[in-house]
């Protein structure tokens, strides 16, 4: 309790004793929402949903199944390499992690816990930092959402929205792994809004380390740290007002002076920062098992898509039918693919870091080379943040349908083709293209309606001045 | 010292060589028997070895009556060669052993090695044990002494030439490497060279090379293709190999047509070196080559049955062979046993009487005929003959779940007898089941067991598209238990390329292989397990029993087949353009939104298209609207 | 009211679409294409069958020998229905043990899978099975010949009659004789006994509970310690089914599975060909014509069969146990007349043989078909228009108000006349083609603009009553699976009440929740509802129906088109039977709705609109209050306990309760749709409706209080 009047404390500029207590009538709220999202998650469990969950390839993928996760326990228990044997294919870091839950058949895990809690677990954490992550905004990023009024819902509804999302749901009963990677990807965001460079950057580097892609996500982090390290530039005028014209005068002039070599110093920092914990990572993942096997188990595994197990990506199927002379191209187009965006937004983005990484987590989610629905819970989840400037989507509703049609399809077109065999591959493949083209008109249509925002304000702010001149 | 002798030796030899060749030359027009000459090597020390050169051939068969009228017929055709292997010379003069053989022994450095073809199924527990136990399709099992071409090249060579030599596709054993595997306790050397292993299964056999003081390991390569069908073009290279090869002998009854219309044909050859009794420390190993032939086939309605419920067999008229038999003349030894089972009513009879009887066999002695009077044998035993007793160790595997996704292969060894047993189950299964060994599950009559209770363990992972994973459990089963093991897996998405041609048939698994080690002291006379195995002591020179010494029994599961998730092989292209095209579609509106600058064109009032297309809508509307 | 206009021409277009996909069925029959055999591995009819007279006779003799037996056996009083059994199993598997195949008896607890069952008496069941195992083969792949007996049915065969077991039995001994030179497949013969089971469900659970344990991890039965060979891969199985309910001059194959599955159409044409060599094609029929749908042209009349079959879900016969293992299966359905026997049993023979011809499982040919007649077929790709047809006038709705509801969120700008400009701009980014497409559409739809009336609000409003009844439908659903055995206990305990009792139930349900939480929702939404002054009530009464509408034909609308690939035909008559409802109650809620706007605009206190309305209002509100009770009747009479009782009584003929535990243990075995429709869908479905009929009814009642 007290612990969220520190961060109100600290967080909100404008706190009194009636607000503290307005924000612990919401925290109670949030209590309630997590506890009601909790039960049912427990309720799922206890129903023995999990085992059917965490073999749906929509869910788990080869790197995120938790029962090849097992199996590569089971073998280091034997003394084998978790890798022996294709199936374990997760960063060691979470070998380490859910050892203590670990259980064979003649002795029980070292907690006695079941390792369902650390899913839980993370799930609150998540929707913690989610509604912490929506507090902050409107100070950080004031373009992106409205102040909002001290008991204002929107934190709430922002981690009810994630707690109650079926992709999470499912992902957290599928107990699939890719809550860890997700819960990082969060914490940078958090830490970058909070203004911390380190945690933010050393959380882009785990979940980096934990699964590739995340390392363009360096970029909005930047972004976002750049508000707080250079606040000059986020100056607007209720601040001038304050200022006497000498006082302006000299900020513009030492602003001018430091700007490069303060931004050079900054981002240098950043990168090192960045390659420090990764290599640290690496090192301490390296030390934990005593050979490199691990590199091109897990990111080797990844990146030349060895693993043909169907998911909802695009990948799967493209690769059991290309020929085997062209395989190496497509791989390399297909995995550059994801990276070559981040540059071109950033040029177009610089304004909304918040929408950059929103688009680079759909993106990945999108385009990576085995996504599940938890990846698309992640930036599902972020898109309650984005309400202010997103209100213009217009096919929202459409991709919500479409969404619902896919998640209901998939598993009928699974068994038709792997259990009934009425079916075959091209049934699920093309719920795979559909769900893809969903989601590539949710990004496209989004950033559109953004920048076409954006753009619409600046002629009003024009307008305004001129209208201001006239008045004057 | 010993080096210097050897080198003594080594020059002397190609002197030697040419004598013994021209000896053998010859001796080969004399005589059409056995050829004995002895070549003295002597070295300026007086320690000097004797090799005697000796090449004997010695055919055998074996009839066995079994139950619902079927009856088993094994040919075996043994060739020693007793001569100084050190030479390498040595291969290069052969008369009674097959040439291809020598040259392949010397060239990839075999030991000891067993090819068998096999179709059809050996049902253990109607049958009892085979004299030789096979899966189905084809095994390769070779010891290898490490040459300096490293064992992978051996093992590539030999894989081929067999191949070519058997016109069988072998050669897949090395090309496609999940098929190949080196079980570390389930196979041990046959013959009692002078190869040191224990039979205490955890020592890797080695072979003592006596020139250089040295122990060299062996490498055991193992490899089954369960997908082979054996046919004729495999049995006339076969019986190519034989002395005399289908003109007379035992060889005469080789006749293909009815040698694969029977229930169960194995065609094996060994090769493999053996200690003569002569000189017992095995200075010198015998080089002995056996091909052996088991078919068994329904003789319930041959045309020589009168009455209902009695089996009668004419060899000649099983095998369609008019002419009678006779001993092949290159022969040492050529005899034919017929099993007379006494302790079972079988109500054996044999026409004409046999040469010699004994209480497990009458044999009949083809030196005895000729072709002037060839033995024309005719035995009639009852049809439906009840077995005496179980067969001890029985092992069936069998695929369990559904569906293309996941699956699991289970295994049970039944213990029928009331003695404990020691067994040995090793299974190699193919990369592209993806095993779990946290779900492998071992119980005994329902009890489960972990994995402290294994006398020994042995597991290793697949790796994609290289090695197989393999299992290898040694546990103790109790008498009249049943021990199950049981694993699961998922069944990996393949590569269109990489489905056989026929791919909604399924792959076929190698059978698993369980060795029992019986102890002989625990062998009841008279029950099924001492006629069923130990009555290989009918031939003399192979199949050596130790005495009081643990005989291992090696039986396998039945070969399984297994579907694999199909893609779609017509849809290659399809699938290549709509992915490419949900890409590019992608792609270019990031590009098209990135690049858009807005302008301040749409003032005022919404758009209003003055297309023609778009008035017709606006009118069609407004008449809808009723305005 | 342009609007109510708009919506008359789309319901008049819908229900030209829905009226045109049901008469395109009565095209189907003379447009089906002829039935191919694509595998060219079958080669039906390529070799000679040698089933013979002499092998006929061994039919006779066997089945009469049998049938003496079980004569024997009920009239020998000390027996219990187990021994009975066990003997008859034990005298199945000594004669195939003579005949030389090897043979074993496969028990298993009677209350297996049972799991509502009133009975809990644990004797077991027998199966008999044996493995003719191929000469030639490894034993890696078999095919299963299966049929029943009943060894508790006490009358003795008349002369010349046959049994299923002769018959197998007979089929076997000749597979053994002459089949050893091309037999290269495990033929697998299973003989369940279908005495101690209960009548709701047939001699399934023998074969259900040997196809299990044939796939279960352990060499031992799972209920019995004996020996459980197997025989490999099973890749097709045929059931054999002779009894004297069927007409002695026909043959019938009954391909319908459980859930509607079908076999690969090949074993259908496979067993067509061969009738065709024995020139016995006229006699092949695919379902048991009954008397009173003879005034149906033939082929129509096997179609309608062929698609209730289906529907039902539930297997004809026991080959549906196999779907669930993808063994493709089929039922040959006989009369136990000889002549028929010997005919049926040269097919079996001929079919097993070029069965056993196959290299790779059947694949080529289609699993989704209709059979207007044995050598026709109406392929997917056409009949799914015809639902497509049928469904339409939902989606066309569905279509029009969700692009409506897009447009409720518009982009935030400060001068208005920008937004407009923001808007089309924004029609010219890139999903371009996409846009436009839709934009047609809409234009189409709606007549250029598109605007919605709907508030975030009502929106969210909607949306949670949706999520409730959703929630409600969850619930009864899941409840009678989980406690299934108390659930059984409340049925019998309510079906002594009588059908009454269900109506009660049902009325509770509604009274609560629409005079409980209904109220407490809207009061949470609207908070200031109740005092009708505000425009939010009124709101609520007007606009909520839109978004409202989508919501709750969302759930209907997805399961009739996903579900429509498991089971066509059950989906069909589905949407036929509640597409109507869904858009009818749309039609009416509008037209109610714009009445009572204005009759609400009475109770709002303002001088001028009293002044204006109140006349009309008073009378409107009159008439469609009697508009509204006649609505809610009929609605009330097609709610599940109305259709329920209707089926119950009209269709099956038996109590409701029973027809309601039948359905679930339909659920359990064959899983069928039924029960999972009523519940998840239908349930919702219908208090959607009465909410969206009755959203003004509360309202306008208390206008009466004040």
């Amino acid at each position: 309790m007290n612990s969220t009047q520190k961060k109100q404390t600290s967080s909100s500029t404008t706190t009194t004793a009636t607000a503290t207590n307005k924000c612990d009538s919401t925290f109670k709220t949030f209590i309630f929402i997590s506890l009601s999202a909790l039960l049912l998650r427990f309720v799922l469990f206890y129903q023995g949903f999990h085992f059917h969950f965490s073999n749906r390839n929509e869910i788990t993928t080869p790197l995120t199944n938790f029962k090849r996760l097992t199996e590569g326990l089971h073998l280091w228990d034997l003394g084998l390499s978790p890798y022996s044997g294709s199936a374990y294919h997760q960063s060691p870091l979470v070998l380490l992690l859910f050892y203590p839950f670990h259980s064979n058949n003649l002795s029980t895990s070292l907690t006695g816990l079941p390792p369902q809690v650390v899913f839980l677990v993370v799930d609150i954490l998540i929707a913690y930092l989610l509604r912490e992550i929506t507090k902050l905004i409107p100070q950080v990023l004031p373009k992106e959402m409205k102040p909002l009024e001290p008991n204002s819902n929107l934190p709430n509804i922002t981690a009810a929205l994630y707690l109650f999302n079926p992709f999470s749901i499912f992902t957290c009963i599928g107990m699939s792994t890719i809550v860890i990677n997700n819960a990082a990807i969060i914490l940078s965001l958090y830490y970058s809004l909070k203004g911390n460079l380190f945690q933010s950057v050393f959380f882009v580097a785990l979940s980096s380390y934990f699964s590739i892609y995340p390392i363009i996500l360096l970029f909005p982090v930047s972004f976002i740290l750049k508000r707080h390290y250079f606040p000059e530039q986020t100056l607007n005028t209720a601040t001038r007002q304050q200022l006497s014209p000498q006082q302006q005068s000299h900020l513009e002039k030492q602003l001018q002076h430091s700007q490069t070599t303060m931004s050079i110093l900054f981002y240098s920092r950043i990168v090192l920062f960045y390659l420090l914990s990764f290599s640290s990572l690496i090192y301490l993942s390296y030390t934990l098992l005593g050979s490199w096997e691990f590199l091109s188990k897990t990111y080797g595994f990844t990146l030349f898509v060895e693993d043909l197990t169907p998911n909802i990506g695009l990948f799967w199927y493209y690769f059991i039918e290309v020929f085997d002379h062209f395989r190496n191209f497509f791989l390399f187009i297909f995995q550059y693919h994801v990276f070559i965006y981040c540059i071109p937004l950033a040029i177009r983005l610089k304004n909304h870091p918040l929408f950059y990484f929103w688009a680079l987590c759909a993106i990945i989610a999108t385009f990576k080379s085995y996504p599940a629905l938890g990846d698309t819970a992640l930036h599902v989840s972020l898109l309650p943040l984005l309400n202010e400037p997103l209100k213009g989507v217009r096919y929202s509703f459409i991709v919500i349908v479409v969404a619902i049609y896919v998640t209901v399809l998939a598993p009928i077109l699974w068994q038709m083709w792997i259990y009934q065999g009425t079916g075959n591959a091209n049934f699920y493949y093309t719920i795979n293209l559909v769900f893809t083209l969903a989601q590539v008109l949710l990004i496209v249509d989004s950033l559109s309606v953004l920048l076409k925002l954006d753009y619409v304000n600046k002629i009003n702010h024009l307008e305004e001045n001129q209208e201001k001149k006239k008045i004057e | 010292m010993m080096i210097t002798t050897t080198r003594e030796t080594r020059k002397g030899k190609s002197k030697l060589a040419i004598s013994i060749a021209t000896l053998i030359t010859c001796l080969l027009l004399l005589s059409s028997f056995t050829q004995t000459t002895s070549a003295t090597i002597s070295t300026e020390d007086d320690d000097y070895i004797t090799f005697t050169e000796t090449q004997s051939f010695n055919e055998e068969m074996i009839i066995k009556p079994l139950p619902k009228g079927k009856s088993m017929m094994h040919f075996q055709f043994s060739t020693e060669w007793n001569s100084n292997f050190f030479d390498q010379s040595t291969f290069q003069h052969y008369d009674l052993f097959p040439r291809s053989i020598g040259d392949l022994i010397n060239r990839v450095g075999i030991e000891e090695m067993t090819l068998v073809f096999t179709k059809g199924r050996w049902s253990y527990s109607e049958w009892g044990y085979p004299i030789r136990a096979s899966p189905v399709g084809v095994e390769l099992t070779a010891w290898l002494r490490p040459l300096e071409k490293g064992i992978d090249s051996q093992w590539r060579e030999l894989t081929h030439s067999l191949s070519g030599l058997f016109c069988a596709s072998m050669q897949f054993l090395y090309q496609v490497p999940h098929h190949t595997s080196s079980p570390s306790r389930s196979f041990r050397p046959e013959g009692t060279s002078n190869i040191y292993h224990t039979m205490e299964r955890d020592t890797v056999p080695a072979i003592e090379l006596r020139n250089q003081s040295s122990v060299i390991p062996l490498e055991l390569r193992y490899g089954i293709l369960p997908r082979e069908s054996v046919c004729t073009e495999n049995l006339t290279p076969w019986v190519k190999l034989l002395p005399c090869r289908e003109q007379s002998g035992i060889g005469q009854l080789l006749n293909p047509l009815k040698l694969y219309d029977v229930h169960y044909h194995s065609m094996s050859i060994t090769v493999r070196k053996i200690c003569k009794s002569s000189n017992n420390d095995c200075l010198i190993p015998t080089l002995e080559i056996i091909q052996s032939l088991t078919v068994v086939n329904d003789v319930s309605n041959s045309i020589d049955n009168i009455d209902k419920n009695k089996v009668k067999v004419a060899l000649e008229n099983l095998f369609e062979k008019s002419t009678g038999l006779y001993s092949c003349p290159l022969a040492t030894s050529s005899k034919i046993y017929v099993q007379n089972q006494e302790n079972l009513n079988t109500q054996l009879t044999v026409t004409p009487t046999p040469t010699t009887k004994n209480t497990r066999f009458s044999i009949y002695d083809l030196k005895q005929y000729s072709i002037q009077n060839p033995l024309f044998l005719t035995l009639s035993w009852l049809k439906n003959f009840a077995r005496s007793g179980p067969t001890p160790i029985v092992a069936h595997s069998h695929l369990t779940g559904y569906g293309q996704e996941r699956g699991g292969i289970a295994t049970q060894i039944v213990n029928q007898d009331q003695h404990p047993m020691n067994i040995t189950y090793y299974h190699a299964i193919p990369w592209y089941l993806r095993l779990y060994f946290h779900t492998l599950r071992f119980s005994i009559q329902d009890k489960e067991y972990s994995d402290k209770d294994f006398i020994f363990k042995y597991i290793s992972p697949a790796e994609t598209r290289s090695s197989p994973s393999t299992i290898e459990l040694s546990f103790e089963i109790p008498g009249n238990s049943v021990a199950s093991i049981s694993i699961d897996f998922d069944k990996v998405f393949l590569h269109y390329t990489e489905h056989p041609p026929d791919a909604n048939r399924g792959f076929d698994l190698g059978s698993g292989v369980i060795t029992a080690y019986i102890d002989p002291n625990n062998i009841v006379p008279g029950s099924s397990l001492s006629q069923d195995t130990f009555d290989i002591e009918w031939s003399e020179n192979t199949y050596p029993h130790q005495k009081h010494q643990v005989t291992p029994v090696r039986i396998y599961t039945e070969g399984l087949l297994i579907t694999l998730p199909t893609p779609d092989f017509s849809m290659l292209y399809n699938v290549i353009t709509l992915t490419g095209t949900v890409f590019a579609l992608f792609f270019g509106s990031m590009i098209n939104i990135l690049i858009r600058r807005f302008k301040n064109t749409f003032t005022g009032d919404d758009f209003v298209s003055d297309r023609p297309i778009a008035k017709i809508y606006r009118r069609i509307m407004k008449f809808i609207d009723g305005k | 009211m342009k609007d109510s206009r708009r919506i008359v021409l789309l319901s008049f277009l819908g229900l030209s679409l829905y009226l045109s996909g049901i008469i395109s069925f009565y095209y189907y029959p003379e447009n089906a294409h002829q039935t191919y055999l694509s595998e060219n591995a079958l080669m039906p009819g390529s070799a000679r069958v040698t089933f013979d007279y002499q092998d006929f006779n061994k039919i006779q003799e066997f089945s009469h020998t049998f049938s003496k037996l079980i004569w024997r056996l009920n009239h020998n009083s000390t027996l219990d229905k187990s021994k009975r059994s066990i003997i008859a199993s034990e005298w199945i598997q000594k004669s195939l043990n003579e005949i030389g195949i090897e043979s074993f008896i496969h028990k298993y607890p009677i209350t297996y899978r049972n799991n509502n069952s009133s009975n809990s008496n644990n004797n077991n069941g027998n199966n008999i099975y044996s493995v003719l195992r191929a000469p030639h083969s490894d034993g890696t792949e078999s095919i299963i010949l299966s049929g029943s007996f009943n060894s508790s049915n006490s009358k003795l065969l008349e002369d010349e009659e046959i049994s299923s077991v002769g018959l197998l039995m007979s089929i076997m001994r000749h597979l053994y004789q002459k089949g050893r030179n091309w037999l290269a497949k495990d033929i697998v013969l299973l003989i369940s006994d279908t005495c101690s089971q209960s009548d709701t469900d047939s001699s399934s659970h023998g074969i259900r509970a040997w196809i299990d344990d044939y796939h279960d991890s352990t060499l031992l039965s799972s209920f019995q310690r004996n020996y459980f060979p197997r025989a490999g891969q099973i890749q097709a199985a045929i059931n054999i089914d002779v009894d004297k309910k069927y007409s002695p001059e026909k043959i019938f194959i009954l391909p319908e599975g459980s859930n509607g599955q079908l076999p690969n159409l090949d074993l259908i044409n496979t067993i067509g060909r061969l009738a065709k060599r024995e020139s016995v094609s006229d006699k092949i029929s695919l379902s048991l014509d009954d008397p009173s749908l003879h005034f149906i042209p033939n082929n129509l009349r096997t179609l309608a069969k062929f698609m209730l079959n289906q529907a039902s879900g539930v297997p004809t016969g026991d080959h549906g146990m196999f779907n669930s293992y993808h063994i493709d299966s089929v039922t040959v359905a006989i009369s136990n007349t000889p002549k028929s026997a010997l005919i049926v049993s040269r097919l079996l023979v001929g079919t097993v043989r070029s069965l056993n011809n196959l290299l790779e499982r059947l694949h080529q040919s289609f699993y989704y078909y209709l059979l207007p007649s044995p050598f026709h077929y109406v392929s997917i790709g056409e009949y799914m228009i015809s639902l497509g047809l049928i469904i339409s006038p939902l989606v066309i709705r569905v279509l029009y108000l969700l692009f409506t509801l897009s447009s409720t969120f518009k982009s935030p700008t400060i001068f208005n006349k920008k937004s407009s400009s923001s808007l089309s701009t924004s029609s010219t980014s890139i999903p371009q083609e996409k846009k436009r497409g839709i934009q047609k559409l809409i234009v189409l739809l709606t007549g250029g603009e598109m605007k919605s009336d709907d508030s975030p609000r009502d929106i969210l409003y909607s949306f949670s009553i949706v999520c409730l009844f959703q929630l409600i439908g969850i619930l009864a659903f899941s409840l009678p699976l989980t406690f299934s055995q108390s659930t059984q206990y409340l049925l019998n305990y309510l079906s002594n009440i009588g059908t009454l009792s269900l109506f009660i139930l049902f009325t509770l349900l509604y009274l609560g929740i629409f005079l409980i939480i209904l109220p407490i929702i809207d009061r949470l939404f609207y908070p200031n509802a109740l005092k009708a002054t505000s425009e939010q009530s009124l709101v609520l009464k007007y606009k909520g129906g839109s978004s409202f509408f989508v919501f709750s034909n969302l759930p209907i609308l997805i399961f009739l088109s996903t579900m429509s690939l498991l089971n066509f035909s059950f989906c069909t008559f589905a949407s036929i039977f509640s597409i109507p409802l869904c858009t009818f109650s749309f039609y009416q809620t509008n037209i109610i709705s714009t009445i009572d706007h204005n009759g609400n605009s009475t109770s709002s206190s303002t001088l001028q609109q009293q002044q204006q309305q109140q006349k009309s209002s008073i009378s409107n509100s009159n008439l469609n209050r009697v508009k509204r009770l006649i609505l809610n009747v009929i609605y009330i009479l097609l709610s599940p306990p109305g259709v329920i009782v209707y089926m119950s009584h009209f269709v099956f003929k038996q109590d409701c309760f029973a027809f309601i535990s039948t359905i679930i243990q339909q659920y359990h075995h064959y899983s069928n749709l039924m029960y999972p429709f009523l519940t998840l869908i239908y349930l919702p479905l219908s208090l959607s409706i009465l909410k969206s009929i009755n959203n003004s009814t509360t309202f306008s009642l208390k206008q009466k209080n004040q």
